[in-house]
């Protein structure tokens, strides 16, 4: 599948301890769900938890607050999404904060997707182009990729006409660059030091070989 | 000259026949923060300790920590141009610089890119800038020696080639000099010199390449420069990119000398990057590692075996001390890691003895196999006479009467520290050496003013060379005195002094 971000996703700036943490309560948010047989309806509540969060800055304040008490916030979880989410996932909120670790929510649920698609044999990927995709082009596009990894991809496709043409793919930190631009440059580079070598032999004929 | 348009046509079109398009696989990361001449990066997961990495304008960083969720890079270059969230790229390369016969006679930054305008440095070898010191079998003791030019040197604590000898003291005690000294001695022994100035003022370094200009020694050495205005990381890798070019004469059979200038500075640079990086401070805020920052470097110099080629890599380098302070970290490290030191203090320096070395603990622990065997014979108690001199007067400065031996070995000891004294940039040929230490040691001085030994010294050496050639070419041929060269010395003393003594009387009388 392809899903079409209009316009790349703004980069989050990365807290890498909260990260650190984050992974941890991933970890055993999903072994839980896998127990209890429900992992794809908890992950997709989870994100919904962290959509409402993302939409009212307020309520991430009130949980990032240390100020509220425990007591306070599980009264507030269970008036808030009481009746909306699994008893599960109700209860991995308030057990987060209990550890007072309401505040990295967001970077939980990050951790539990990227955990998830890995579990289920997801691998993730950003596709730029310099046009919009095709229908027919995706497709042959998706099986090279599925054969090449291994795995069913996940792709987010972004735009961007600075590639001219071509594609860039990011699967984790590792970038596949097949973009007209790159090649551009490429060249650009390759003629220069062509041409700097031409220069330096033809200087060297005229050097003594001793030195001056 | 003009060419016509086409014929470049055809070059490109030949070009763009020939590229291959390939997909480019790189890994990345992002940056996370920056300042200070380092940036922690996210992602760059596969990236190695000592990689290479790209930032988007080109500057070129080096993973220096890495971290379960981040790698802390130093940027080697400028990083004011570098914004949180950049992409960085890993190169799978290691840090190199350009080596060879191109960058002697070049002013060059750490990573080899000219500061002399000179245009570029044109080679096509690298090589890489942390390399691992040569073992035990590829090794040779130090045979050979590296004459610095400098008497009290030369004499006493001689420096073998493949030798490390440490320079120290305080500040303006002339540690500099001495390694410019031995760099303009080189100018007919075809060793390749290195200056590293590390964390100098931008005005002193180029003072110091206009004396080697002036001096003919620019033809032969190549100074890498690290000013105080570098950010850290390039002060902490100069020394390490100065030795891989050294070592490029070294593993060719040729013979390098390099002067670190200086090693402290080098250190504080390190310091200030492993704060950075926050790894845990050790005595006076220093990283653990400091010590294994100084010997890997330190170690690279060798004398190698003749199998390998019999290259040779001298290292002179220079710690500041603060206060004469030489049971500082910094100092006590390089002291154990060098094979001696010369040591020079100021007041020796502020009452004119320069270069103002202390003879009692300057020593040198390998260079007396290489010193020339003319030397050995007219210096060997050199260093512990002086030594006892200097005692002596300390003893004599309180009692009035002295005995005539005393006075006499006093007087010796007077002429002999003059006759050590030297000009700055004004190296002297070991002959000349082995004949002024000769009429020193055996008293032909005695009886000269102590205020006229240092013009007698200069008549005398001008005498030999002009009347008496065939001495001084005997000695540099045999690099021996045996008896028969130390009664010609004695013949042609008693002659010079015959001379001298009627010039001054005629000099007297006018």
């Amino acid at each position: 599948m392809i899903e079409s971000a209009s316009q790349k996703p703004k980069s989050k700036a990365v807290n890498v301890g909260a990260q650190q943490v984050a992974a941890i309560y991933a970890k055993a948010f999903l072994g839980a769900a896998e127990k209890a047989g429900v992992s794809d309806a908890l992950v997709e509540e989870l994100a919904a938890v962290s959509d409402v969060l993302d939409q009212s800055p307020k309520l991430a304040a009130v949980f990032g607050s240390a100020l509220i008490a425990h007591e306070e916030k599980s009264k507030l979880l269970d008036r808030l999404f009481g009746t909306r989410l699994s008893p599960l996932l109700l209860d991995f909120l308030k057990v987060i904060s209990r550890h007072g670790r309401l505040d990295i929510v967001q970077a939980i649920e990050q951790e539990v997707s990227l955990l998830f698609d890995e579990l289920r044999g997801r691998v993730r990927m950003q596709l730029s182009t310099a046009t919009p995709l095709e229908d027919g082009l995706s497709r042959n596009l998706l099986d090279a990729l599925r054969k090449l990894l291994g795995g069913e991809p996940k792709v987010e496709s972004t735009v961007d006409p600075a590639l001219i043409g071509g594609v860039v793919l990011h699967v984790g930190d590792t970038v596949y660059d097949g973009s007209v631009a790159r090649q551009l440059r490429q060249v650009r580079e390759q003629m220069i030091n062509r041409s700097v070598h031409e220069i330096q032999s033809r200087r060297d004929r005229f050097r003594h070989p001793g030195g001056n | 000259m003009r060419f016509r348009a086409d014929e470049i046509a055809s070059v490109i079109q030949a070009e763009i026949e020939n590229y291959q398009s390939q997909i480019d696989v790189r890994e990345v990361g992002r940056v996370l923060e920056v300042g200070d001449g380092i940036a922690r990066v996210y992602g760059l997961s596969g990236v190695m300790s000592g990689e290479m990495v790209e930032f988007p304008n080109g500057t070129t960083g080096l993973a220096f920590n890495l971290e379960e969720n981040s790698v802390g890079v130093i940027i080697l270059g400028d990083y004011l141009q570098i914004t949180e969230g950049d992409e960085v790229r890993s190169t799978g390369k290691l840090l190199s610089v350009p080596v060879g016969a191109a960058v002697i006679g070049r002013v060059v930054d750490p990573l080899g890119n000219p500061l002399d305008g000179k245009g570029p440095v044109i080679t096509t070898e690298r090589r890489d800038v942390e390399t691992v010191a040569p073992g035990v079998a590829q090794r040779k003791p130090v045979t050979e020696s590296l004459q610095t030019g400098i008497k009290a040197i030369d004499s006493m604590t001689p420096i073998g080639r493949g030798q490390r000898e440490l320079i120290i003291g305080d500040r303006k005690t002339g540690k500099t000099a001495i390694g410019i000294d031995a760099i303009i001695n080189q100018k007919e022994s075809g060793v390749k010199c290195f200056y590293i100035a590390i964390g100098q003022k931008e005005s002193t370094i180029a003072g110091v390449i206009e004396v080697l200009r002036a001096k003919g020694a620019m033809d032969y050495t190549t100074v890498v420069v690290a000013s105080a205005s570098d950010p850290a990381p390039l002060q902490y890798v100069a020394p390490y990119a100065g030795t891989s070019m050294a070592e490029y004469f070294m593993v060719r059979g040729e013979h390098a000398l390099i002067v670190y200038d200086d090693l402290s500075k080098q250190a504080t640079a390190y310091r200030q990057l492993s704060l950075l990086m926050r790894r845990p401070p050790g005595r006076e805020a220093y990283p653990g590692d400091v010590f294994y920052a100084h010997s890997r470097l330190l170690e690279r110099s060798a004398k190698l075996s003749d199998a390998l080629g019999g290259g040779s890599l001298t290292s002179l380098p220079i710690i500041e001390t603060l206060e004469g302070e030489v049971s500082a970290y910094i100092p006590t490290n390089v002291i154990s890691i060098t094979d001696g030191q010369i040591y020079l203090q100021p007041d020796l320096f502020f009452s004119g003895i320069r270069p103002a070395m202390n003879v009692g603990i300057s020593v040198s622990r390998v260079g007396g196999a290489a010193q020339i065997k003319a030397m050995k014979k007219v210096a060997g108690g050199l260093r512990l006479d002086l030594a006892s001199f200097r005692e002596l007067e300390a003893f004599a400065q309180l009692g009035t009467d002295l005995d005539a031996a005393t006075q006499s070995r006093l007087d010796r000891g007077y002429r002999m520290v003059e006759i050590l004294k030297q000009g700055q940039y004004e190296p002297l040929n070991v002959v000349d050496q082995v004949l002024i230490i000769f009429a020193g040691t055996r008293g032909h001085l005695d009886k000269i003013p102590i205020s006229e030994v240092a013009a007698w010294e200069k008549q005398f050496l001008t005498f030999i060379r002009d009347q008496k050639s065939e001495i001084r070419d005997k000695i540099a041929q045999t690099k021996d005195l045996d008896d028969a060269a130390m009664a010609a010395i004695t013949a042609a003393i008693g002659e010079f002094q015959k001379q001298y003594a009627t010039q001054r009387e005629a000099t007297a009388r006018a």
